[in-house]
């Protein structure tokens, strides 16, 4: 495809997509549907049933609000394309814990999230879902090591139709307090995002938001002070992302990675070509944290820096977090 | 005659069921050496010539709002103490600590067997379910300690006349630095004084308070 082409691209019109997207898309639904009645119907069934031995012993109710300010928040490979944005958030998860066992406690929560993006309105979301974990202590008291396998199912409503996902995540997180002052952890999680397909291109696949990816992860919290904890993290994702950049930079992308699927997105308030590569991901974070209400509290400033690699194609995205959270 | 020995009795009764005719007490301030008080210190004098232990007490180490209340509790040797649960959820109290290994598996309510403390020393205590939960027993061989107030003083009441060694102890206490410890003569005519200084740091108990992360504890 020629890049004059590419610069005057038109969506083609859902309704004249062929036969083999449509069932692609029914296909997508239904998996959607399938995850979350699964998640609901097991959900209700912990939530509700009681043994012998296991008992739901506390309620959740935690919240969260903040604003994130995001660089290249679109992860362009090309200097000129990378837009900013800045989201405010809220999150609510209300659930409860189930005592299986001395050392094993069960936390089942429904979450809700909403985000605002100001002028890039059309990013804005809601995101509705269930998490699942079970931690089991392996030793007793404070300083014992713990495994806590857990998973999610969520649907993400965004402004913009084509980021309509439904989202999974299964994995296991261990960790430890090595010493009085630090905090360690690790994990491993497998994600899928179910999206819907966005507006078509003659000759490519759609289903950008399609997208499966493995992540492992390490971090620390150290107690600066009796009221400050530092963490800092490391996570490397090895699976599919997107990226996106204006029509002009679309032929060098794709001479130089290979772009598995391909849409017109209008979501940055201009037309840009949003792709789907497969590469990895490597994250660090620091945080900050202030805690408040006697430990039900806190205030937190958070970095996050991203650099991403997709065959010859490379980014670099960062955000800056400020945000309060609550927990009952 | 029955005069004299119901006059006997009542004196014996007053003796027995009060607090020793003679006696002082002991008002003292406990601060970390640049000025600040010291807070939960537990003060205790022990009497250069021995003295017997009082009779057996009870004390209570309520839990409130996922916390101990309480963050030093000082008790006689022999004090048997309960470990009421006010909170709507389960608790899971243990001891590590020497002077008592204990533990009172998940439970709500008030246990119905309280845990004697019978050998002197410190008692570290902790939740099993909520790892931030974190709090001290001082098991005194003595009768006659009290606890430091936010300001730093406190005072030991009905001590008999007598040379005592008193000291302090606290769980901030310096490993390193040397116990401090004064010798205070009470007299039966009012409160004699002690002023205790102390080298602290800082414990770090488990993170509380909600993060970014998560912090995995929940």
């Amino acid at each position: 495809m020629k890049e004059a082409e590419l610069k005057g691209l038109k969506p083609m019109a859902r309704k004249t997509a062929l036969p083999a997207v449509f069932a692609t898309r029914l296909f997508s639904v239904k998996k959607t549907l399938f995850g979350l009645l699964a998640a609901v119907t097991f959900s209700a069934t912990l939530l509700f049933s009681t043994s012998a031995s296991a008992e739901w012993v506390e309620w959740i109710a935690d919240a969260e609000t903040g604003v994130r300010v995001h660089k290249n928040l679109n992860r362009s490979s090309f200097a000129d394309d990378e837009r900013e944005g800045s989201e405010h958030f809220l999150g609510l998860s209300l659930g409860r814990y189930n005592q299986l066992a001395d050392s094993t406690r069960l936390r089942l929560t429904f979450d809700l999230d909403y985000g605002l993006f100001g002028e890039l309105e059309q990013l804005d979301y809601r995101k509705a879902g269930f998490s699942l974990s079970v931690r089991q202590k392996l030793a007793f008291g404070r300083n014992a090591a713990w495994v806590k396998p857990n998973m999610y199912a969520a649907y993400l409503d965004v402004d913009d139709d084509a980021r309509d996902s439904a989202l999974f995540g299964a994995g296991v997180q261990m960790g430890k307090r090595l010493t009085e002052r630090l905090d360690g952890r690790a994990g491993y999680i497998y994600e899928a995002r179910d999206g819907e397909d966005g507006d078509m291109i003659p000759g490519l696949a759609s289903d950008v938001f399609d997208q499966e990816s493995r992540t492992v992860s390490i971090e620390a919290s150290y107690a600066f002070t009796e009221r400050v904890l530092l963490t800092g993290g490391y996570a490397y994702r090895s699976g599919e992302f997107d990226s996106s950049c204006t029509p002009t930079n679309f032929v060098e992308a794709l001479q130089r990675a290979d772009i598995s699927a391909m849409i017109v997105d209008d979501a940055y308030s201009e037309n840009f070509c949003t792709y789907k590569v497969f590469g990895a991901i490597n994250t660090f974070s620091l945080d900050a944290s202030y805690s408040l209400f006697k430990g039900h509290g806190s205030v937190g400033l958070g970095y996050e820096m991203n650099e991403g690699v997709a065959d010859d194609l490379s980014y670099s995205s960062s955000a800056v977090r400020a945000l309060f959270m609550y927990s009952y | 005659m029955l005069k004299k020995t119901g006059i006997i009795l009542f004196a014996a009764f007053v003796a027995a069921f009060s607090s020793p005719a003679f006696a002082g007490s002991i008002e003292f301030s406990v601060n970390d050496g640049k000025s600040n008080p010291v807070a939960d210190a537990v003060v205790y004098a022990v009497p250069r010539d021995g003295a017997p232990l009082s009779a057996p007490r009870k004390a209570v180490i309520d839990q409130v709002d996922k916390e101990f209340v309480g963050y030093v509790t000082p008790i006689e040797k022999g004090t048997a103490v309960s470990f009421p649960n006010h909170d709507k959820l389960r608790h899971h109290v243990y001891s590590f600590s020497e002077a008592k290994r204990f533990e009172i598996p998940l439970y709500t309510g008030t246990p119905a067997n309280p845990v004697v403390f019978d050998k002197p020393g410190v008692v570290a205590l902790g939740c099993n379910i909520h790892d931030w939960m974190s709090a001290y027993v001082f098991v005194s061989d003595t009768p006659h300690f009290s606890k430091a107030s936010d300001a730093g003083r406190g005072r030991i009441e009905n001590i008999p006349a007598g040379e005592y060694d008193v000291s302090v102890w606290h769980p901030k206490l310096k490993a390193s630095s040397k116990p401090a410890s004064v010798r205070v003569k009470v007299t039966d005519d009012g409160a004699s004084k002690a002023d205790l200084q102390v080298a602290l740091q800082n414990v770090w108990r488990a993170w509380r308070a909600p993060v970014a992360s998560g912090n995995g504890y929940r």
